[in-house]
């Protein structure tokens, strides 16, 4: 077991957030739903209910809502398929338990927006040939395979609690990851094999008041653990390999923290992010968070801002954004966001 | 208590001035004795030969006559430094503060027992008064002809406040106190604070301490000698005494007192203690929604010792897991509610209500008028009563879509509706109850004015009762403020020509200048005749909090930045609106974080919620509202 408790902060750079960039995009960012990988698409939303796409001087409506609606859209870092949920009730009607149409847009075929499901939460697996998305109303995991789209598996959760937010992460096209919860609060994280519809249990939270976040890189699985009241406030990552491991009994705690840490554990293909807490006012419950970067060739934890008031971490395909006072920081990766060449008008 | 309370006016506004002027040296020698313990060895020497010249000084004025004719105005007399001196030695330091609000409060704090005149054969006040002649003269009175013939005469009022407090009237003056248990450390503090100036403190506190003595004076019986029948004779009087002040008093009337007694140059402690130890007391004994939720299978008591000894508790405790998990622990939970204002009224469900801004208006609504909702309802109908009421009263149901439709063959198969809301609530029309009854009469001639609601797994069609009549089947998890999965058995067949329309639709903020005016906020404001103010900043928070005792801020923001560690961005933009209440504050070294009750949580949960998530959550919301709206208001 290797422990990482080393942290490097870079003093250096004298300007805000260590230097990070902030995002700029040309339209209005709150309307912006989704930038492409390499930043000369972005999908947007518009008051009068469209979701468009658009290129350098040109748009294409993706999806045509009523008034006001409000879209969620995901990516991935492959960026085959694009997932988004529309919500045209988002004024009169706010539930956070509201299951949504889902819609797929394959990026290759160019075709039109093709509904998938209800439900929220939606993500895309192993490189985009599946989408899994959560139903409030039937507590389960949808997991929709694109080459058999007339069959989509369902697991159904524990879920006691209807605002937990299950995660999945799919490791083969027979095996999922997911996070459940259950009646005692206490977090897990569990493998179900499709093939067999057996479930495995890799990990349970050490306190029920912990929550538990999941990513993968190159076949390991890092777990994040961490508090959400004040009951228990240590904070710590756990590296799981996902193959040979039997019953997943080698683990490794590779960060650990004395401090209640926000987490938003993400990554991309060869780091690790979460949100470090740096202080903590356990009288005000107020925490100053920081963006840190877990290294796994070098094993060390990094701090990437100094500003103390990150609220989030957000995976955008190969971008990575933290988000600060209505503000969006480029942490990793690149956004190609000001290039004005004009590309081929789409179809 | 109407009049005690004229009195204290009176007082407050006439003799402050020179009142506080001939108190200053006595206040001076208390502020040395608080702050310069250095100093205190020497001021206590000198104190103790003043006090013994003080003894001297009085035994010139035994035997002695006064005609209160030869002083030249009443308002020059004035207590003697020196008896300013003895008083500091023989008065406990808590009880000093009630003398220094004017003159007259020490002359009340004089004829309580709360002065300690020691082994002094007599009570003897000395006096420094202005004789006809102009010269300026000492004199000493026995404290009974000191309060008649100076003190009374400075301050008539104090003999009114006396005659309230003598023994054959205090029955009828103490059933006019109210006294209320504090509800946050803010009203616990100001309430302190009133109390200390209170004029019938000095009383109140006299019986508390005469009420604390009488285990002493019973021990003190039991040890003379048989024969001291003057002692002994004495000492049951004041038992008797005591004993009538306990018997007027409720426990929890005494239990207040002493503690504000006790307590009255410690406010700020007492009252974090007070909190720390009592919210929990106070909320399982006096707020029955709280006990239900948190306890539902301990005893009051075993309730109380879990909450305190096991701060997971909190975590998952609840009657139903339709809210946000988990709750905040039970020390955490604790200074929330303590600093808090508002008071659950209800056991909600935010889960089930289909619509989270719903859940907030409602609690709004309670805030300020309590809904009334009867015992034993489903907990979903917390949330939908107070609004349906609402809209009923104020919109015509326009803001509840939710309906019950049929087909009626005698009316040409038409489509009539409706509104409906699944509770049944006595004697409100669009109760389920009454709803069906009415469509099931119409089209199957059922003869009842209302169905009865049971859930599921209680109906048995085999029981006599179930036999005949209208019984609708609940799900086990319950109706949602807008669905319900339910069905109706009508004499043991299945009823199910009925059909649940609409959707809890509605904007509680306006989204558009046009129909601003017919936002449920501004609904609410003219219908309820409310003072609504937007709040952009803290000092502004903190002005309104203090200039309104009652009110109450509501707001809207996103969830990602309220509770960052609940909800997770996972795309640009991405906001689940949540409604707030805030009703409370916690500072330390000049940050501030508000007590805050999402509508993701259950109505007895606050979380301590930093000001910089409340103010990114608000304006995170801002940025999708198409009128740039920043919502977070003051409410009065």
């Amino acid at each position: 077991m290797r422990f990482i408790n080393k942290v490097l902060i870079w003093f250096l750079l004298p300007t805000s957030s260590f230097g990070l960039s902030e995002l700029k995009t040309k339209q209005d960012i709150t309307k912006i739903r989704y930038l492409s990988n390499n930043g000369t698409v972005t999908y947007y939303q518009k008051t009068s209910g469209e979701l468009q796409m658009s290129t350098n001087y040109n748009f294409k409506n993706v999806f045509k809502g009523s008034k006001n609606t409000e879209y969620k859209v995901i990516g991935s870092k492959k960026e085959q398929r694009i997932l988004f949920s529309v919500d045209e009730q988002f004024f009169p009607m706010q539930n956070a338990l509201k299951d949504n149409p889902i819609y797929v847009v394959d990026l290759k075929a160019k075709n039109e927006a093709k509904l998938i499901g209800l439900g929220s939460n939606p993500s895309l697996h192993f490189n985009d040939q599946f989408a899994s998305f959560y139903n409030h109303k039937n507590k389960e995991i949808v997991i929709y395979n694109f080459a058999n789209p007339s069959s989509p598996r369902n697991i159904k959760l524990n879920k006691p609690f209807p605002y937990f937010n299950s995660s999945q992460i799919m490791i083969t096209p027979n095996d999922i990851i997911y996070t459940d919860v259950n009646r005692n609060g206490t977090q897990a994280v569990l493998l179900y094999s499709l093939v067999e519809n057996k479930f495995q249990t890799i990990h349970k939270s050490s306190s029920p008041s912990n929550k538990l976040e999941i990513c993968e890189i190159d076949n390991k699985l890092y777990i994040g653990e961490f508090p959400q009241t004040q009951y228990r406030i240590e904070s710590q990552i756990i590296e799981v390999p996902l193959f040979n491991n039997k019953n997943y009994l080698n683990k490794s705690i590779i960060y650990s923290s004395k401090l209640p840490d926000l987490g938003q554990l993400t990554c991309n293909e060869k780091e690790l992010f979460f949100l470090k807490t740096q202080n903590y006012s356990k009288k005000l419950n107020l925490f100053k968070a920081d963006i840190a970067k877990i290294d796994l060739n070098k094993k060390e934890t990094i701090i990437l801002t100094n500003e103390g008031d990150f609220d989030q971490i957000i995976q955008l395909g190969h971008l990575t954004l933290g988000y600060r006072s209505a503000k969006y920081f480029i942490i990793a990766g690149k956004a190609n966001a000001f290039s004005d060449e004009i590309k081929k008008a789409l179809k | 208590m109407k009049i005690l309370h004229l009195f204290y006016q009176n007082l407050s506004n006439k003799n402050k001035l020179g009142r506080k002027f001939l108190f200053l040296p006595f206040i001076f020698l208390f502020s040395i004795n608080s702050y310069s313990q250095g100093f205190l060895g020497n001021l206590k020497s000198i104190t103790q030969k003043q006090i013994e010249e003080y003894n001297q000084s009085l035994n010139q004025f035994v035997n002695q006559s006064f005609n209160p004719n030869q002083i030249k105005n009443m308002q020059n007399v004035k207590l003697s430094s020196k008896f300013l001196i003895f008083l500091s030695q023989n008065i406990s330091q808590n009880y000093m503060n009630l003398a220094v609000n004017d003159e007259c409060s020490l002359f009340d704090l004089l004829n309580t027992d709360l002065v300690n005149f020691g082994n002094m054969p007599k009570k003897m006040i000395l006096f420094n008064y202005e004789d006809i002649n102009g010269e300026r003269r000492d004199f000493a009175l026995e404290l009974n002809q000191f309060m008649n013939q100076i003190a009374y005469k400075k301050c008539p009022n104090s003999k009114k406040l006396s005659k309230y407090f003598k023994r054959e009237n205090l029955r009828k003056t103490l059933q006019t106190l109210k006294l209320d248990a504090p509800n946050s450390i803010e009203s616990c503090i100001s309430s302190m604070n009133e109390f200390s100036k209170n004029v019938t403190t000095p009383y109140l506190c006299n019986i508390i301490e005469e009420i604390k003595v009488i285990k002493e004076y019973k021990r003190k019986m039991s040890i003379l000698p048989s024969g001291n029948f003057e002692e002994k004779s004495n000492i049951q009087l004041k038992i008797d005494k005591a004993v009538s002040y306990s018997k007027i008093l409720n426990a929890k009337a005494k239990d207040l007192l002493a503690g504000r007694c006790n307590n009255l140059e410690n406010k700020k402690k007492y009252c974090e203690r007070f909190f720390k130890k009592g919210v929990w007391s106070s909320l399982i004994y006096d707020n029955q929604s709280f006990y239900n939720y948190f306890c539902q299978n301990l005893s009051k008591k075993e309730c109380l010792k879990s909450l305190n000894n096991n701060d997971h508790h909190c975590l998952y405790e609840g009657i139903t897991t339709k809210a946000l998990f988990p709750q905040p622990s039970c020390s955490e939970l604790s200074i929330a509610l303590s600093h808090g204002r508002y008071k659950s009224k209800f056991n909600d469900c935010p889960g089930l209500s289909s619509n989270d801004a719903l859940t907030g208006f409602s609690r709004l609504l309670a805030y300020f008028e309590d809904p009334k909702i009867p015992e034993n309802q489903n907990c979903d109908i917390s949330s939908t009563f107070p609004f349906i009421k609402f809209t009923e009263q104020n919109t015509e149901f326009n803001d509840w879509d939710v309906q019950t439709c049929y087909k009626d063959p005698l009316r040409g198969n038409n489509e009539f509706c409706q509104p409906t809301f699944f509770g049944d609530i006595e004697g409100f029309k669009p109760s389920i109850t009454r709803v069906m009854a009415e469509i099931a009469g119409k089209l199957k001639g059922f003869q009842g004015q209302k169905c009865k609601m049971i859930p599921k797994s209680k109906y048995k069609p085999t029981f006599l009762e179930y036999k005949a009549g209208c019984f609708i089947l609940t799900p086990e998890e319950g109706c949602h403020g807008s669905t319900c999965e339910l069905s109706v058995i009508l004499d043991q067949v299945e009823f199910k020509n009925y059909e649940f329309k609409g959707k809890l639709n509605f904007n509680l903020f306006p989204v558009d200048f046009i129909n601003e005016n017919k936002s449920l906020i501004k609904v609410f404001e003219t219908s309820k005749n409310k003072k609504i103010k937007t709040i952009k900043n803290m000092s502004s928070f903190l002005l309104e909090f203090e200039q309104h005792k009652n009110g109450i801020f509501f707001g809207m923001g996103c969830a990602e930045q309220l509770l960052p560690r609940f909800f997770t961005m996972k795309t640009l933009n991405q906001c689940t609106p949540t409604t707030f209440i805030i009703d409370g504050f916690i500072k330390d070294q000049g940050m501030y974080a508000l007590t805050t009750k999402t509508s993701f949580d259950q109505d007895n949960i606050a979380r301590i919620i930093p000001w910089r998530n409340i103010s990114a959550s608000i304006k995170a919301f801002k940025n999708k509202s198409p009128i740039k709206l920043w919502g977070f208001y003051a409410i009065h």
